[in-house]
């Protein structure tokens, strides 16, 4: 091919990653124009008052938490003490250690002064053995499980195995819920009385709020720009994305930090699936599948208020980890669900959610970075017209930048949970930096998790914990 | 075509910037408003509590002003949740009629969708009556089941709104929940009007028969025992097992023989509840078949079973002798689990 030839093929890619870019922020504005009606009628609801006739209703289900937890010893404390703090009526917490090297065990037992149990467990799964149970002495509805190492999914099944309620809550052991978080996931399940089957709320960065005793004090930022830009990077996925996705019930992820599921339909799905990294979204499609086969009326909703608070990935490497585990289960899930992809029996999710998270979520960063290449390329050896190099800049900065900044200003008009002036204007300052930085090396990860998705291996990763929940922590009982 | 692009970016960043600029304007004033509400209420909340304890003979000055009306709502919401006698409790629901009360009808008649929610909330909290027929005008004009519609019945309960439960015995779309909330706020009056109407009604819904059912045993109420009794013979498994669920909450049964033939139904709920029955009703002479349920091949059974032994005076005895020398090894699980983990009530 001549040289001529060669950049006729080159421009041509160039406008149709510039044509794509803009697609695709065009499906984020309409996925916020789907979201906004319902973001600006019930901002001004109170929230205390919508579910204080649940905190008190007799017919508020009772819930099991499940907290699997491998190598958890910063956070597993503050997180269960979180969870001893819930407004709900009737629930118990089951932490599953599942085969950690850690002190995660010997902390949750000496905390909350844990003694054996005998088992007689249901086994709904085939999970990993479980060697022991125990109970806090202190708090009758907190259970302890250790089973050998299997993995997340493997953990969450033991978790539903032993769990005795008709719901459950899956919560990282790294997440604090707000106190009545519960009360608000599962109010849109018992407002249609069963009819919702699966909810997830949206889950917010802890780095840098002030925590005590498993509590958020003071919501402040961090002073990391790595953490500051995940922030940000969360309000675009929970406040633009999963919104709009909900309302029209085609919602694929409840985010692994926190959700809660109606236990029937997940033992009737199989539960988790212990053979991707993606146990969480692979659930929820699966869910989803069910319904559409069962032609059930069944939904899968997710609600807008911020209840669960999760730590973020404060080292590259941690973040790096991160990230490729989510683009491999992400693309281990879709590559299983393939059969529902531009299927009109699974309606709005064959038809646009899994296509939408193929093109957009999924191979968004191959584009990128190839974009990435031929901006460099066109600016500094000119082997297209800068004019091409520099509009595929300004297309990658409306769709980076400008997006999250517009996701700081949504989450300011809704929320508004950062409290000083000064938060809004830092946000909104370093989310106009993410094209030139943060969203380069997250497309980077993300293409080597797209690489990396064909070696499969069940694993936890390996997020060095800074722990940020953890306190002084004087042993319950003791003063 | 570059120059439209960068028109296009730099459009798109100056309209944020002034949305920015708006937005910090708009966080420094309610930042302010806050506070100032904060204040106040630190300095208005106790003299208002010693009004309404009669320590005080007038009532305290309020600020005039915007904050006025969050103001009060914030401080009578809050005292609401105190221990009041019933004579303090209506001096705050009067000062809630003479300042809330009008914004709140208008808020139902002009009011946004969540001012209009909010609205109903805080009639229901503060018993706000004299506003009974403006809910119930507003009740007539939802057509959307959202939020609005469920606490606007609510609220019509709350209010003794008759024809409110005339539209509910009528409905066939509630949902059992629903049904049982509102049959939780009606006054002794209503509720054995609402009641006669339901029993006297032939084709009501099944979550209406549900509801009541389940509302009659957690309540005890004592004129309703026969019928709940005599749903243990319904043709419905449905109905049967609400029957057991509420005979449960009443703890007795006339004639505890019924119970007998449950122990082996076709249907696993069914034997869960004959456990459960026999604990709720300290039957001893169903004891050894607590211990036969113990085998059974549904893990929820054998979890009741063993729940319920467990109840009775010298029950961990016999858990003690059934892990160790039941034949099965599913009873001798379920014993041993039972005797370290206490169960929870499920009924």
């Amino acid at each position: 091919m001549s040289g001529n030839g060669i950049t006729l093929v080159i421009e041509i890619i160039s406008w149709a990653i510039i044509g794509y870019m803009i697609a695709a922020g065009a499906i984020y504005l309409v996925l916020f124009l789907v979201a906004s009606p319902k973001i600006s009628k019930e901002k001004k609801l109170n929230r205390h008052e919508q579910i204080e006739e649940m905190s008190i209703n007799k017919d508020t289900y009772p819930i099991s938490i499940l907290v699997p937890a491998y190598n958890e010893e910063a956070g597993v404390v503050s997180t269960v003490r979180s969870l001893l703090s819930l407004n709900y009526p009737q629930y118990e917490i089951i932490v599953v250690n599942d085969g950690s090297t850690d002190t995660t065990s010997e902390k949750v037992m000496s905390q909350f002064k844990m003694e054996p149990i005998e088992l007689a467990i249901r086994t709904y799964f085939k999970t990993g053995e479980i060697k022991k149970a125990y109970r806090s002495t202190l708090h009758a509805n907190l259970f302890l499980i250790e089973k050998e190492n299997g993995g997340k999914a493997d953990a969450l099944n033991a978790g539903v195995n032993f769990s005795r309620y008709p719901y459950f809550a899956a919560i990282d052991g790294d997440s604090i819920l707000e106190q009545d978080a519960l009360l608000k996931t599962m109010k849109p399940i018992v407002d249609s009385s069963g009819m919702v089957t699966a909810t997830g709320g949206t889950v917010r960065i802890a780095n840098g709020c002030k925590i005590n005793r498993g509590v958020i004090e003071k919501v402040a930022l961090p002073k990391r720009p790595l953490e500051v830009m995940q922030i940000i990077e969360y309000f675009r996925a929970f406040l633009i994305g999963r919104l709009g996705f909900s309302r029209v019930n085609i919602l694929l992820i409840i985010s692994g930090a926190f959700g809660v599921f109606e236990k029937s339909r997940v033992i009737k799905v199989g539960g988790y699936k212990t053979d991707t990294v993606g146990e969480d979204m692979e659930l929820i499609v699966r869910l989803h599948r069910s319904i559409k086969d069962e032609k059930s009326k069944q939904r899968i909703e997710y609600i807008q208020d911020p209840v669960c608070w999760t730590e973020a990935p404060s080292t590259i490497a941690s973040l790096r980890a991160q990230r490729i585990r989510w683009q491999r289960g992400l693309a281990e899930t879709l590559w299983t669900h393939r059969g529902m992809m531009l299927n009109p029996k699974y309606r709005g999710i064959g038809l646009f959610s899994m296509p939408y998270y193929v093109l957009i979520e999924l191979l968004s960063a191959v584009f990128e970075v190839t974009g990435y290449f031929i901006i460099i390329g066109g600016l500094a050896f000119s082997f297209i017209e800068t004019d091409i190099a520099l509009v595929m800049l300004l297309v990658m900065v409306l769709y980076g930048s400008l997006l999250s900044a517009l996701a700081v200003l949504l989450e300011e008009w809704t929320y508004h949970k950062y409290p000083t002036v000064k938060s809004i204007l830092v946000l909104y300052a370093y989310a106009l930096t993410e094209t030139f930085w943060y969203r380069i090396l997250m497309n980077f990860w993300r293409v080597q998790g797209l690489f990396y998705a064909f070696k499969k291996k069940s694993v936890w990763g390996d997020m060095e914990r800074k722990g940020v929940f953890s306190d002084d922590e004087p042993e319950e009982g003791s003063l | 075509m570059i120059e439209i692009f960068i028109w296009v970016v730099f459009g798109l960043l100056g309209i944020q910037l002034l949305i920015l600029a708006l937005l910090m304007g708009w966080k420094a004033k309610n930042l302010a408003l806050e506070n100032k509400i904060e204040k106040e209420v630190a300095i208005l909340k106790p003299q208002l509590r010693q009004y309404i304890e009669g320590k005080l003979s007038t009532e305290p000055a309020l600020p005039a002003g915007k904050s006025r009306f969050k103001l009060i709502e914030i401080i009578l919401d809050e005292l609401s949740a105190d221990n009041f006698q019933e004579e303090q409790k209506a001096t705050i629901n009067l000062l809630a009629e003479k300042h809330l009360a009008d914004h709140y009808r208008r808020a139902l008649k002009k009011g946004a969708w969540a001012e209009r929610v909010n609205a109903l909330y805080f009639i229901e909290d503060f018993g706000l009556f004299s506003l009974k027929e403006d809910v119930y005008r507003h009740f007539r004009t939802i057509s959307k089941r959202d939020e609005e519609f469920r606490q606007c019945i609510r609220v019509c309960a709350a209010l003794q709104e008759e024809r409110l439960m005339d539209a509910a015995i009528e409905s066939k779309d509630l949902s059992f929940g629903m049904i049982k909330e509102l049959l939780y706020r009606l006054d002794e009056d209503l509720l054995k009007l609402t009641l006669e109407r339901i029993q006297s009604k032939e084709d009501i819904s099944e979550n209406m028969l549900y509801a009541f059912i389940a509302f009659s045993g957690e309540h005890h109420i004592d004129m309703l025992f026969p019928f709940v009794e005599k749903k243990l013979r319904d043709d419905r498994k449905e109905v049967r097992l609400k029957a057991m669920s509420s005979l449960c909450l009443y703890k007795k049964m006339t004639d505890p023989a019924i119970l007998s033939e449950f122990f082996d139904s076709k249907y696993w709920q069914e034997r869960m509840y004959a456990a459960k029955l026999t604990g709720a009703c300290r039957f001893e002479q169903y004891k050894p078949h607590l211990v036969y349920l113990l085998s059974d091949n549904v893990w929820w059974v054998r979890f009741a079973g063993a729940e319920n032994l467990k109840v009775f005076k010298g029950g961990n005895n016999v858990l003690k002798q059934v892990a160790a020398d039941h034949a099965d090894a599913y009873a001798r699980d379920i014993a041993r689990h039972m005797l370290t983990r206490e169960g929870g009530d499920l009924t």
